[in-house]
């Protein structure tokens, strides 16, 4: 029997785990509240016009979250503490954050918007750790959901 | 029945690439691997592939295989069960498709049964509206079919066609488009269609938000995950409109953008009010136009104070020039709408002091 054709069979038997394997990755990063609805709402707008809307928006927030994160810190480094500067720049990124559905990393902003407005400059600074580490943490984990789901359209 | 197998071939209709003549390419298409394929996957499954032929008179194929249950997870784990998020209010009506593309019919034809609904498609327009017997609910016309007028049927005034003497209701016509101008939307309103396009590509759940709407069918709709309820409103509201977004966070205008294109709406974007003010310079062709509040340097209400004072400008100026509708005097207004994460109740008032319409 030809050999190419049970090359065939094989990579259909390994598509099908693929498969598996990109529904579990998916299905975890909802679990563990990484991401939240609104991630499933840009699922919903991605069709056969836009087949990548899903990780375009996601690159899209991770190119222009890392200016506004240069900002917040060029911000926190001033003394005295602009406030009202920084609330300002934190409402742009919870609003992105938000509209991607990273869950996590949301709240962390919103926490980092209490200590703006009680003007906590150390609660701030301790804050904005954990929104970056919720920031890297999910960019590691939808990169890697990315590269599989990739895997199965070629 | 088929043209059947020559015997001389038959030893080899499991060979890849042999096809039992050169000319079969030719009639039927393919490459002569289908076969062998097949015999792969059945002898993989623990079974054996078998066939009757004779000539003139047609093929018979039939195979065996050991099949086991599945695990239940598999199912759960796939992003959408199929079934079970479609509204069932549809099942049973009928519609026929109008559409020259058979391929093209096969897809929407598999939309609309997965609602449930009994499809028949048909190559013009003229012909759908001539067969009186068939009785259908709605009738789905590709708008190129329609547009290119083919069989004169442009012009057909459909609200003045009645059937010879029967009394039944006529079947609500919708148009199937890719994409669709202002114009050509009221074009087909005024021949007729209903006031709500079904845009491709096709997604079963917006195909029934369009319908409910049309057909006012069935009050209960399962609550499906994407955007059923009020989504046929604002897909008669905003198709073929020409929309603008502005906001200055590129993210949240992206979104934007692309959940309003899903309603069929023509999208231009700007990242800040002195953007919009730019677009918005009169003579505009804008609908309507989406404005985020919270913009640095000039924000929402400014640049909507700044728009209409252009427009209280120019409706000072007398009329000559300016085009009208049906003699009356156009007023530029666009309704401007704002959007903005923080909803409270003293911001809505501003909108409106502003000059925004909501």
């Amino acid at each position: 029997m030809d050999k190419s054709l049970l090359n065939f069979i094989s990579q259909a038997y390994m598509d099908r785990n693929l498969q598996r394997q990109i529904a579990y990755t998916r299905k975890s990063l909802f679990d563990q509240g990484y991401l939240d609805e609104q991630f499933i709402q840009l699922e919903d707008l991605q069709d056969d016009a836009n087949p990548n809307f899903v990780e375009e928006i996601v690159t899209l927030f991770y190119s222009d979250s890392a200016r506004l994160i240069r900002n917040i810190e060029q911000a926190l480094e001033n003394n005295p503490t602009d406030f009202d500067r920084l609330d300002d720049f934190m409402h742009q990124f919870k609003g992105s954050s938000s509209s991607i559905g990273a869950k996590k990393v949301k709240s962390e902003c919103t926490q980092f918007r209490e200590y703006c407005k009680a003007g906590n400059a150390e609660g701030c600074i301790r804050t904005f750790q954990q929104v970056k580490q919720e920031h890297a943490t999910l960019r590691r984990k939808l990169e890697t959901y990315f590269q599989l789901a990739r895997q199965s359209d070629v | 029945m088929g043209i059947g197998i020559p015997l001389g071939a038959q030893e080899q209709v499991f060979t890849p690439f042999m096809q039992a003549d050169n000319s079969t390419s030719r009639n039927y298409g393919g490459t002569g691997i289908g076969l062998s394929i097949s015999k792969c996957l059945v002898e993989l499954m623990g079974g054996q592939i078998n066939f009757i032929s004779r000539p003139q008179v047609g093929s018979t194929f039939s195979f065996t295989a050991a099949l086991k249950r599945c695990e239940k997870n598999v199912i759960r784990d796939m992003k959408r069960p199929p079934s079970d998020d479609l509204p069932i209010a549809f099942k049973g009506l009928k519609a026929i498709v109008v559409d020259s593309k058979p391929v093209r019919a096969a897809v929407t034809r598999y939309h609309l049964k997965r609602l449930g609904i009994l499809v028949e498609v048909i190559s013009s327009i003229r012909m759908a509206l001539a067969i009186h017997e068939r009785q259908p609910d709605m009738i789905l016309v590709e708008k190129d079919l329609w547009m290119s007028g083919e069989d004169g049927s442009v012009n057909l005034r459909l609200q003045e066609w009645k059937p010879n003497g029967h009394t039944f209701k006529s079947p609500k016509m919708i148009l199937l488009a890719t994409s669709i101008t202002g114009a050509e939307f009221e074009n087909a309103k005024q021949v007729g269609f209903a006031d709500t396009v079904i845009m491709k590509p096709l997604r079963a759940s917006m195909v029934a938000a369009c319908l409910q709407q049309v057909l006012g069918a069935g009050k209960k709709m399962q609550q499906g995950k994407d955007m059923v309820n009020g989504s046929s409103f604002l897909n008669s509201l905003l198709c073929g409109k020409r929309i603008l977004v502005v906001d200055d966070n590129r993210v949240n205008l992206r979104v934007a953008a692309g959940a309003l294109k899903k309603f069929g709406a023509d999208i231009e974007c700007a990242d800040s009010g002195k953007a919009a003010l730019a677009l918005l310079q009169l003579p505009h062709d804008f609908d309507v136009c989406f404005m985020d509040i919270q913009m640095p340097e000039m924000d929402g209400f400014e640049a909507t104070r700044l728009i209409r004072r252009t427009e209280t400008k120019a409706n000072e100026q007398p009329m000559n020039g300016r085009s009208t509708v049906e003699g009356r005097e156009a007023k530029w207004h666009v309704p401007i709408l704002a959007m903005t994460a923080d909803v409270i109740h003293a911001t809505y008032d501003e909108c409106l002091k502003c000059g925004m319409d909501g």
